[in-house]
């Protein structure tokens, strides 16, 4: 490749001194650190650095780094929205007859699946703006929109009226607001738990009141101080229920916040009117504690929201904010934002990649362990395509910028997971309107209640209906689904399985089949190729150079074999037939390799590829194909697990059987063209079968979409460009069995979290309207149904027991379907 | 009951301290994050190379 872009030599890179920065006077002092020459501005401060590297410490400059280069400021998010070139850029256009655009956004302040559905309703009357998804736990939303029509800015404002706040989502998170958020969370927990304590404390005392051998003096005495520390819990801990209870008033929309205000101002009012008059009910300790048992159940909820966010996901948003951009001969720190496409930017060791660029450099190495999980070093030649998110390793790189933001391969992958995420789009949909209904129906039986019991005295009605609000709130009922689902998300990208289609988790979860693809799949990816050469006139690195230039066109997972011989000679026309072979023009000379066939030989043997030049064979390439290490265990497993496991291969059928023989599988088929592959699919699945195919994603892409689940093996770019539901990256097959697992464990929590948060509220709520309930009990109860449901959900994030030991020849009851 | 007019004011006073204390410490950031600095010792100090 011809790069117009010279690298800058090392010397030049640096523009102040290394040691502090300053700039450098007409003669700087060179020295060499850790092999490489550095300049400084002075002998005091050659001195100092290389008195840094004696003493092992040139960790400092790595760690300087990332602190003390100017950063762009996080702008705030809602005034970016009028800036439409800025927006512009951050957006992607949709295909199609309109000028629409698609926007990732972050929203701020949601706290229930019914602030997602408020969100929803307001971007509805927004004209030419529309929400394309929203997920209301980790609160990143997709935005349509039409420049000519639509305003961004205004349903930011709209948002920020009613306390959400909304700002484009790029590298440049705002992490400081996120901060905020957190710390107030955590203050108010703690106003909210040391003034249960010393609520109940105070209260202990009026339990034994009843009996009547206190004075009134000092009953009243306790009241007060009772009083005056549950007032900071309700005025500062509660403030959130408050809000939440006001906008949904004013949006008259009911929701889970209502019923928690009412029942809070209520019993609080309650009291503080009862100690003022010296009657009976006063209730400050359960108030205290039913606002701080609320909170703890939030607080871990926003725990979990944070965290949730898949590792990946999470990490887009880490990306600089800030980047050299190479301007000739000289540096300027730049805003993400304001790069461009084609732009030369400058990165140094241990710095994260903020863009997919061309590397301009001879070589270099980065770490994508961010997307395959593996963390050895790739090398990265002149050329080729660095991702964002990678790790710069070893030395500073230049690259040409090919794509920002969500245009990245990072991008990509995360809206995708951001999307499937959304799987439970339909479900989510139904918990809401659930929540709201249950809502108002709470309102209707608290009304019915104070009703009933109106002839029965104030302070009966007022108990009884403070019981039926704090039993009957429906936090349970509506976290029950989006935290399960968000954990199991989670839980699955911890093992590197990233669900990346809508549904995804729904499916695996009910499959009874399981289909292999061979290549690349059950087999190592990477070969090494055994040469016999043909023609005494070519070395055996020659031809396998050649095969390699040929096999960079290819998306065969075998191509991947001679990658590591490849030295970048410049391959023209080429042109792959898929399942047969790779043809070019290297150096004004036509270069076929593939099948035998298709090189025009006589057919020997369907496994091995020749390497011609026009008519003249040069080399014949034989390729062992090495079971993967964890193959059978995986197998074993899943049969283990009553799964019929099947291989389908568009190999030599000789060796399928092998492979097959090796694995124990239930059936298999080889010598496949995908079309056959797909049509032995459908028959399974008009059998009632419904199959888990995994593959390598590429080579069978309709396959893995026709079927009812599907998992692909992938690494680094590929990643994002699967049509799998789930992509397992790092080459872990056995992560098959257990994404199969945690989906089948996932969708019991969700049952079982159903099952509780209806039940509890269907016998505690007549039980309170009938006065069996006391407000007190009646609030932990619901705060103990709603911390169950999360602790269960949180169950799913638990590390998986190691795997059980598998019995090969497990026999197996349940019958192969092919 | 005349110890409660000087135990309960104590009380409430500790209660105040204690609430400020836990202000600070949020406001210092020690509840930032709760993950990370448990696993920080396991984290070797030498540069990668």
């Amino acid at each position: 490749m011809d790069m117009a872009v010279q690298p800058l030599p090392a010397s030049e890179r640096s523009e102040g001194c290394f040691h502090c920065g300053e700039p450098l006077g007409s003669a700087p002092v060179q020295l060499a650190l850790r092999g490489r020459s550095q300049d400084f501005c002075c002998a005091g401060c050659a001195a100092a650095a290389s008195w840094i590297e004696a003493a092992g410490l040139s960790a400092y400059y790595r760690m300087r780094e990332g602190d003390n280069g100017p950063r762009a400021q996080a702008e705030d998010g809602a005034g970016l929205f009028d800036r439409p070139a800025l927006i512009e850029r951050l957006s992607r256009p949709l295909g199609g007859a309109e000028a629409q655009r698609e926007l990732g956004v972050r929203v701020d302040g949601l706290r229930c699946a019914a602030c997602s559905w408020l969100v929803q309703r307001v971007a509805d009357d927004v004209d030419g703006v529309d929400i394309e998804q929203l997920d209301g736990l980790s609160g990143r939303a997709v935005l349509r929109y039409d420049p000519q029509a639509g305003s961004l800015a205004e349903l930011a404002r709209r948002l920020t009226r009613l306390g959400y706040s909304m700002s484009p989502r790029a590298g440049a998170a705002d992490q400081s607001q996120q901060l905020r958020a957190r710390r107030q969370r955590w203050l108010r927990l703690a106003v909210a738990g040391l003034g249960a304590m010393q609520a109940m404390m105070f209260a202990w005392p009026l339990y034994g009141f009843e009996g009547g051998d206190m004075p009134l003096a000092v009953r009243d005495f306790f009241r007060w101080v009772g009083l005056a520390v549950t007032a900071p819990v309700v005025a500062y801990a509660a403030w959130p229920f408050f809000a939440g209870a006001l906008q949904e008033l004013r949006l008259r929309r009911p929701g889970m916040d209502l019923p928690i205000a009412l029942a809070i101002a209520l019993a609080f009012g309650g009291s503080v009117v009862a100690t003022l008059l010296g009657s009976q009910a006063v209730y400050f300790e359960s108030v205290a504690m039913f606002v701080f048992f609320l909170l703890l159940g939030r607080t871990i909820e926003s725990g979990l929201r944070e965290r949730v966010a898949a590792r990946m996901a999470g990490l887009a948003e880490q990306l600089p904010a800030a980047v050299r951009r190479l301007v000739g001969e000289s540096q300027e720190t730049v805003g993400l934002l304001e790069l461009n496409v084609g732009d030369r930017i400058l990165l140094l060791p241990g710095e994260t990649v903020p863009v997919d660029g061309e590397l301009l450099d001879a070589q270099a190495q980065v770490s994508e362990a961010f997307l395959s999980g593996e963390s050895r070093p790739l090398p990265r030649r002149c050329g080729e395509t660095v991702l964002a998110g990678s790790c710069v390793v070893g030395q500073p790189l230049q690259l040409q910028v090919s794509a920002i933001g969500e245009a990245t391969a990072l991008g990509e992958l995360e809206r995708l997971v951001s999307r499937a995420s959304q799987g439970r789009a339909a479900w989510t949909r139904l918990a809401d309107r659930a929540a709201q209904a249950f809502a108002l129906i709470v309102l209707v039986a608290a009304s019915a209640t104070l009703l009933l019991w109106a002839g029965s005295g104030a302070e009966q009605a007022l108990s009884a209906t403070v019981a039926v609000l704090a039993a009957a709130c429906p936090c349970a009922l509506a976290l029950a689904l989006p935290t399960a689902l968000a954990a199991a998300t989670r839980a699955l990208a911890q093992q590197q399985v990233l669900m990346v289609r809508a549904g995804g988790l729904e499916r695996l979860a009910s499959v009874d089949c399981v289909v292999f693809d061979k290549t690349g799949t059950l087999t190592e990816p990477s070969l090494q190729p055994n040469v016999q050469l043909l023609d005494p006139r070519v070395t055996q690195h020659q031809a396998l150079a050649l095969a390699a230039a040929l096999e960079r066109c290819s998306l065969h997972p075998l191509a991947r074999a001679f990658a590591a011989a490849d030295d970048g000679r410049v391959v023209e026309q080429a042109f792959e037939q898929t399942g047969a072979g790779v043809q070019g023009r290297i150096d004004g000379q036509d270069y076929r390799l593939g099948r035998a066939s298709y090189c025009g030989l006589p057919s020997e043997t369907d496994a091995d590829l020749w390497l011609v030049r026009g008519q003249q064979p040069l080399a014949r390439f034989s390729l062992d194909q090495q079971l993967r290490a964890d193959a059978r265990l995986t197998v074993a497993r899943l049969r283990e697990l009553g799964l019929p496991v099947l291989l389908y291969s568009g190999d030599h059928p000789d060796a399928v059987a092998s492979v097959a023989a090796q694995l124990q599988v239930d059936a298999h088929a080889g010598g496949l063209r995908p079309e056959d592959k797909l049509a032995r699919l459908q028959q399974l699945q008009q059998q009632g079968r419904r199959v888990l195919m995994v593959g390598d994603g590429m080579n069978d892409a309709p396959v893995l979409a026709a079927a009812h689940a599907s998992l692909a093996l992938a690494q680094g770019a590929d990643m994002a460009r699967q049509q799998a539901d789930g992509v397992i990256g790092g080459g872990r097959l056995q992560q098959v069995a257990e994404a199969l697992l945690l989906a089948r464990a996932a969708r019991r929590t969700i049952v079982q979290n159903l099952l509780w948060a209806g039940g509890y509220n269907l016998l505690a709520v007549p039980a309170a309207a009938l006065g069996l309930l006391s407000p007190w009990a009646a609030a932990l109860g619901m705060s103990l149904s709603s911390l169950l449901v999360l602790a269960n959900a949180m169950r799913l994030l638990r590390q998986p027991k190691a795997p059980r030991s598998a019995i090969p020849g497990h026999a197996d009851e349940s019958q192969a379907a092919a | 009951m005349n110890a409660l007019l000087l135990l309960i004011p104590l009380a409430l006073g500790l209660l105040v301290i204690a609430a400020f204390a836990l202000v600070w410490a949020v406001r210092r950031g020690q509840f930032d994050d709760l993950e990370t600095p448990g696993l920080e010792p396991l984290s070797d100090d030498d540069e990668p190379s």
